[in-house]
């Protein structure tokens, strides 16, 4: 093993693009025939990266690892996939992961361990709950002629059934102040909102739309990632999403659109609001 | 003029120079390349998986050609050394500093963009077997405890040299970054 071995500053400052030309060939030239130090540098590097995600490195170094690794395109999507590698974000962020990587125990499981943890009374509420929510789903799913109230809809006012696609152009930066919100307008009947967006005239690779409901905190309630745009007149390029009508309800909505480049690098389109009600 | 790939009977040859198991000789080879791979990175080259190629092509012709390598290590680090020179001679890769160079955002603002992310990962996750999903992760996690001596250990159980950990973890990052290359093309499963 050579004399830079377990010089892990050393290696760092390498990584780092931060040692003279000279140091840099002489353990260039080393790593080359001292597999030991190639796999501590290599270590130096996942460290390097650890520190990096979770924002342990000092302000300078955090610029020269930026600098480095992020304008390689290549190096920025390892980074991506380290990004998930880490512990700690799969255990924050990632939906499934358990920290301890155990599988949780099934819901028939889950409920004995409640019986054994809260005792006889608690287990007792637990299957009264269950055999009241076993009933519930009889009566609801047995057949229609067993149900006391299949007439129902004799008694009930008319449904309004709609269309089956509802259709909406919407331009980007309409905003309430403008006037009038475009609305679809859907009924019981309607399976489809097309929303034809205008996406300018630059095409990309493919787009990414996103679509929240304003009036609950912009929460996100559908994305596609692979939309294509097709010329509508002149230059214009329209981005044609089909929404399932069951993802909305009435309410205020917006759509945010970004074109994805072949680098999969996304640029911001446009926000277009819209609203759907039943009539 | 980029050369061409070697064909299979100077691939043997190169194998055999480095090492006579062929097995072992596979893993001298996968490690090669990554050290060529941080030699061109360290230089902020933009085509480093090309050079790294181009390097381990030449290398393979000069041995066919009969050139007399004693130290087929340092034999490589001299073509790569040639060949990143030669490369700056090349009107495309006039040098940028790193300082000029404009840095990219690493973790995107939006929301949509980090769960397409998210959901790739999760998908590609699951594409690797089993074991190679249980041993990625654990290569990885280890609580606070710095990755070389976590690691040391790691190979310790499952009896492997830490250059053979490496290299079987390389193997495995690779799947997944092809995979989740792929998708973030194409888009994540669930997300079409």
């Amino acid at each position: 093993m050579g004399e830079l071995s377990h010089n892990s500053a050393l290696l760092t400052r390498y990584l780092l693009g931060d040692l003279s030309s000279d140091e840099q060939d002489r353990l260039e030239e080393q790593y080359f025939s001292d597999d030991e130090l190639f796999i501590e540098l290599l270590d130096a590097k996942d460290q390097l990266t650890s520190d990096y995600l979770e924002n342990r490195l000092a302000p300078a170094n955090r610029e020269r690892f930026e600098r480095h690794f992020l304008t390689q395109s290549d190096c920025h999507q390892e980074l991506e996939l380290d990004r998930f590698l880490q512990p700690e974000f799969r255990r924050n962020s990632l939906p499934g992961q358990s920290a301890s990587r155990e599988e949780a125990p099934p819901w028939w499981q889950a409920v004995f361990i409640g019986l054994r943890a809260y005792g006889p009374l608690a287990g007792a509420a637990i299957v009264a709950l269950l055999i009241i929510g076993a009933t519930g789903l009889w009566s609801a799913l047995r057949p229609s002629s067993e149900k006391p109230g299949s007439v129902l809809s004799q008694s009930s006012p008319p449904v309004f059934v709609g269309p089956i696609t509802a259709s909406l152009a919407l331009k980007p930066g309409r905003l309430r102040s403008e006037g009038e919100m475009p609305k679809a307008i859907v009924g019981a009947g309607t399976q489809t909102v097309e929303l034809q967006l205008e996406a300018g005239a630059g095409k990309y690779d493919r787009y990414q739309a996103s679509l929240q409901r304003v009036d609950e905190g912009n929460v996100e309630v559908l994305a596609d990632s692979a939309l294509k745009a097709e010329t509508a007149a002149g230059k214009l390029l329209i981005v044609t999403w089909k929404v399932p009508a069951a993802k909305l309800s009435i309410g205020d909505y917006q759509v945010t659109l970004r074109g994805v480049s072949a680098d999969n690098s996304p640029s911001y389109i446009g926000d277009y609001s819209f609203k759907v009600r039943d009539r | 003029m980029a050369t061409s790939f070697p064909t299979q009977e100077n691939f043997d040859k190169l194998l055999l120079c480095l090492n006579p198991d062929r097995e072992r000789a596979g893993e001298e080879y996968e490690l090669l390349r990554l050290k060529l791979l941080e030699y061109f990175r360290a230089r902020a080259c933009s085509y480093a998986e090309e050079q790294a190629d181009e390097t381990l092509n030449r290398l393979a012709k000069k041995i066919a050609e009969g050139e007399d390598v004693r130290d087929v290590l340092r034999f490589c680090y001299g073509l790569a050394r040639w060949v990143w020179m030669e490369s700056l001679k090349k009107p495309e890769a006039r040098r940028v500093s790193l300082d000029d160079l404009t840095v990219p955002p690493f973790v995107p603002p939006d929301s949509l963009l980090r769960k397409e992310q998210e959901a790739c990962f999760q998908h590609c996750l699951q594409e690797l077997a089993a074991g190679e999903r249980e041993m990625i992760l654990e290569y990885w996690d280890h609580g606070n405890r710095p990755h070389r001596e976590a690691r040391k250990e790691m190979a310790a159980r499952l009896q492997f040299t830490l250059l053979a950990l490496r290299i079987r973890i390389c193997r495995i990052r690779d799947k997944l970054k092809i995979c989740y290359s792929d998708c973030r093309e194409k888009g994540p499963p669930k997300l079409k």
